[in-house]
């Protein structure tokens, strides 16, 4: 380090796509106060919510350019930029929220941290988002035959399309932007999300069903760009790392905790949410098998990541 | 703000609009705001790449087929037979056409490429002046995003935390009061005009215009049926409009080739939407800009720290909204500046639903006023004027916006008497 | 070089025009007939319009069309008009050229970190391609308009103005 490095000041964007007021826009207001206080001032972050700097791909790209420093980016948009990433679209990987942490702060995460750091971006922590369920307009889905022929709105992957194709339903690109007047007009028959977006996008004034299915998992990886953070002295990336976890173990149970509270709320609109038991949610699991193997096949080291997946599910 | 004197000035030296937005925008924030070339071409890009915006070019491209393939003729002859006899009948059969399609389109520059492809030439077949035409359905287009679906209640919906079915039908008196206004303006407009006025027609001539009109007649039907139905939404009509107008005007009417509409046609229709998109380019890149050095956020604590009456701080919002209209996108305002006013004006008693519907008509008015007024660039290439023309042929609308914005702004039963 | 640009900005976009729009068309159909969805028809349709926009953009400066505001500068004597005509086309130049540089360099960028698109998993830089080539066409287009511009008795409007 030169000297002067620790007099330095610098000055960082933090973007993101949510509603500061959500566990994840929360978490980015704290992760700026919290740097700029044990910085002392040398770090400075401004917050960007709602996609007002662009949306999650153009945010990532930027942060490779290095025009932005920070963004906890939804795993869905990640495989455009690291393929290992549609990890997150398999079928029923995690059981619960719990066996999402320890994978994704395990071996899993491990792997993953390394492929995105060849991108130029550095994981700070893995956030909480939940678990998909779905929502239809039709009829109650108990079963993979009560999805037989319904068009499930999914997003643009091989995966989650592969996913419906196994339930027997088609899986169908509509745009986020109108989903919600295309279930209201039955463009589509139903779609599947996070509590999170089905309530604040109020998905269920426009489908009156909602099976908690809970097959896929919506996560956001925190990110920082690799060269913004190399910019940085020794105890100023301390600081960043530290604070990171910090923040990240709150937004984990504020996350959990929020999610609970869509749930009651959606409940509380009457909408008719259907509960699996054990044996039906094994019928949905033993009719996604196959996908798997598609992303074995088709990812590089999808295998590998497999492996490294059940070996964290098995404990 | 330094950055809109020097787009102004480029402006005047006349400097194409979009170069001049592009060229202040690029200044600053590469120099000022010390941005790298990537968020320059990632913005322009980003502008263009958007799913809600394809409707834009369709449906020039469908209006400009239904136009050299005969489809137009045949219409208009038919609407000139059922309503040209009467007193403004062109121009009020052309506000109520915008309402239907606004009932079905949550976009109003979309809305003016639809319909205003028709009634403008169908005006100006009837001598009405062609100011009067393009002002009155670049207006009308507006309605667009006030009647419900609205893209942009949409948006306010989220980001003010309220069900976007209440924000819809919330919408829905005030586009409708918004729509009786336009179409009175256009009967007393129209009877000040020397238009010719058809004779009445005889049974036989409105047949004989509709069975020629048949094909055409259907196009509108299937748009709205299929949007209403779920086939298909609002976006992909456009690209249904499209491949119907083809299917009629080279298989049915035979009137063109395979070859003119590729050299002919949508030849014409890529500079015509190259025009507008290209504008909302670099109008992304200034948005952007001033987004990144909080100018909007900037404005509006200005406006809650010096207006102390409830009516001083809705008028003040009114007057921030329509200018921050001129320049941002409807969505882009909503995003920064809903939850920046949100708090004050529900501590004053306004409900936030009601607060949406006067927030949308005010960006409303935003899409038919220069500079990026989006209504007024395909009302241009529609109409084949300025937009200064379009500008002033528009200005009498506006005013008449702004009368209706400050009734609904101040009488919120006409917003929330249909929510109970 | 004349002759190959008019044919770029009129066949190339053009068939794009029809492309995009007859893709969502059949999207449509499929979706509503056999319940299927082509994973990346709506993205190929987003990026054909990035596309044309700015191949079109070119042809909007070679018509003429691109919207200005000439109410002011055309109050002025001709001779002086003439010169702030020239002084505008000189302008878009500037820009057109500047973006065009700034957009080889994107393209460079991200072709070396390698980013590929959602759906049709091409390369990122082939939908960014399309502003630096519009781009250099536009700046070509405009020095063509200030040739004709400084040209005695030529033609000195940049854009469609109030005049035309
Ligand atoms: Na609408
Ligand atoms: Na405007």
């Amino acid at each position: 380090q030169q000297p002067g490095a620790a007099a330095q000041t610098f000055e960082a964007t933090f973007a993101h796509v949510v509603r500061p007021t959500i566990a994840k826009g929360q978490a980015a207001d704290m992760f700026a106060e919290m740097v700029a206080e044990r910085s002392g001032g040398r770090i400075t972050i401004n917050v960007f919510p709602d996609s007002q700097l662009g949306n999650d791909r153009e945010i990532t790209e930027q942060m490779q350019l290095g025009d932005i420093e920070f963004n906890a980016p939804f795993t869905g948009v990640l495989p455009a930029f690291v393929a290992q990433t549609q990890l997150f679209d398999l079928p029923f990987v995690f059981p619960d929220s719990r066996a999402v942490y320890d994978a994704m702060h395990g071996e899993v995460g491990d792997i993953l941290d390394q492929y995105l750091l060849d991108q130029g971006l550095r994981v700070l922590g893995y956030w909480a988002g939940g678990f998909k369920h779905i929502t239809n307009g039709v009829r109650p889905i108990r079963t993979p035959a009560d999805m037989a022929g319904m068009r499930i709105r999914v997003s643009q992957s091989p995966l989650l399309i592969a996913q419906m194709r196994a339930l027997g339903a088609s899986g169908i690109d509509i745009p986020f932007a109108e989903l919600y007047t295309a279930l209201q007009q039955g463009t589509v028959d139903g779609q599947e999300n996070s509590l999170a977006n089905i309530y604040t996008r109020r998905f269920y004034e426009a489908n009156q069903y909602m099976t908690l299915s809970g097959h896929g998992y919506l996560g956001y990886i925190f990110l920082v760009s690799e060269s913004f953070f190399q910019q940085l002295s020794p105890d100023l990336q301390q600081i960043v790392v530290d604070v990171a976890r910090e923040v990240g173990e709150w937004q984990w149970d504020a996350a959990i905790a929020e999610d609970e509270e869509f749930l009651a709320q959606i409940r509380a609109t009457g909408t008719n949410v259907i509960e699996l038991t054990p044996q039906q949610r094994q019928a949905f699991i033993d009719a996604t098998r196959p996908v798997y193997e598609e992303f074995a096949r088709t990812v590089p080291a999808g295998a590998e990541l497999l492996a490294a997946l059940e070996r964290a599910t098995a404990r | 703000m330094q950055v809109l004197l020097l787009f102004v000035v480029l402006l005047a030296l006349g400097v194409p609009i979009a170069v001049a937005t592009g060229f202040s925008a690029l200044l600053y924030m590469t120099l000022e705001a010390g941005r790298s070339f990537g968020v320059v071409i990632q913005s322009m890009f980003s502008g263009v790449d958007s799913f809600a915006l394809m409707a834009i070019p369709f449906f020039i491209f469908a209006g400009d087929i239904m136009l050299e393939g005969g489809v137009s003729r045949r219409l208009i002859v038919f609407a000139k037979r059922l309503v040209g006899w009467t007193a403004g009948g062109l121009p009020i059969t052309g506000v109520l056409s915008s309402m239907f399609f606004a009932a079905l389109s949550g976009s109003s520059p979309a809305t003016v490429a639809a319909v205003g492809g028709i009634m403008i030439p169908s005006m100006q077949d009837a001598k009405y002046t062609k100011k009067f035409a393009v002002g009155l359905m670049c207006a009308s287009g507006a309605l667009g995003i006030i009647i419900p679906p609205s893209i942009t209640l949409l948006v306010y919906g989220v980001v003010a935390e309220e069900s976007i079915a209440a924000l819809f039908l919330a919408g829905l008196m005030p586009g409708i009061f918004i729509g009786l206004v336009l179409i009175i303006a256009a009967y007393i407009m129209a009877r000040k005009q020397p238009y010719v006025k058809d004779p009445f027609p005889t049974l036989k001539e409105v047949l004989v215009a509709f069975r020629d009109a048949l094909w055409g007649l259907a196009m509108p039907l299937i748009i709205l049926g299929g949007i209403y139905l779920g086939v298909f939404t609002p976006t992909e009509a456009a690209a249904v409009a499209v491949g119907y107008s083809l299917f009629v005007s080279l298989f049915i009417y035979r009137e063109i080739t395979f070859h003119e509409v590729i050299t002919k046609i949508a030849k014409k229709s890529v500079v015509i939407s190259a025009v507008i998109m290209y504008i909302i380019a670099n109008a992304e890149i200034l948005g952007r800009y001033l987004t990144f050095r909080r100018v909007p956020t900037q404005l509006a604590s200005i406006i809650l720290q010096y207006a102390d009456t409830p009516v001083m701080v809705l008028l003040l919002i009114n007057l921030l909204l329509l200018l921050v209209g001129m320049i941002m996108s409807p969505s882009a305002a909503v995003i920064i500046l809903a939850p920046l006013f949100l708090p004050a004006v529900t501590a004053m008693g306004v409900h936030p639903i009601h607060f949406g519907v006067v927030m949308v008509v005010n960006l409303a008015i935003g899409m038919v006023t220069p500079p990026f007024g989006l209504n007024l660039y395909v009302a241009a290439g529609i109409g084949k004027m300025s937009v200064a023309q379009v500008t002033q042929a528009v200005f009498p609308f506006i005013i008449l916006y702004i009368l209706a914005l400050l009734v609904i702004t101040f009488v919120p039963a006409l917003s929330m008497a249909i929510l109970g | 070089m004349r002759r190959f640009l008019l044919f770029v900005e009129t066949y190339i976009a053009g068939i794009l025009m029809i492309v995009t729009s007859l893709l969502i068309f059949l999207q449509v159909v499929l979706r509503y007939v056999f319940s299927y969805s082509i994973i990346w028809a709506e993205e190929f349709a987003r990026y054909g319009i990035v596309w044309f926009v700015f191949l079109g953009s070119s042809l909007a400066v070679h018509e003429g069309a691109h919207a200005s505001v000439d109410v002011l500068i055309k109050l002025l004597p001709t001779k002086v008009y003439r010169v702030f005509a020239a002084l505008a086309i000189v302008i878009s130049i500037g820009f057109t050229a500047t973006v065009a540089w700034f957009g080889i360099r994107m393209v460079i960028r991200i072709a070396q970190i390698g980013n590929i698109t959602p759906a049709l998993g091409i390369p990122m830089y082939i939908p960014y391609l399309a502003i630096p080539i519009g781009s250099l066409m536009m700046t070509w287009r405009f020095a063509e308009k200030l040739i004709e511009a400084i040209k005695p008795g030529g033609d000195a409007s940049v854009g469609r103005g109030e005049g035309n």
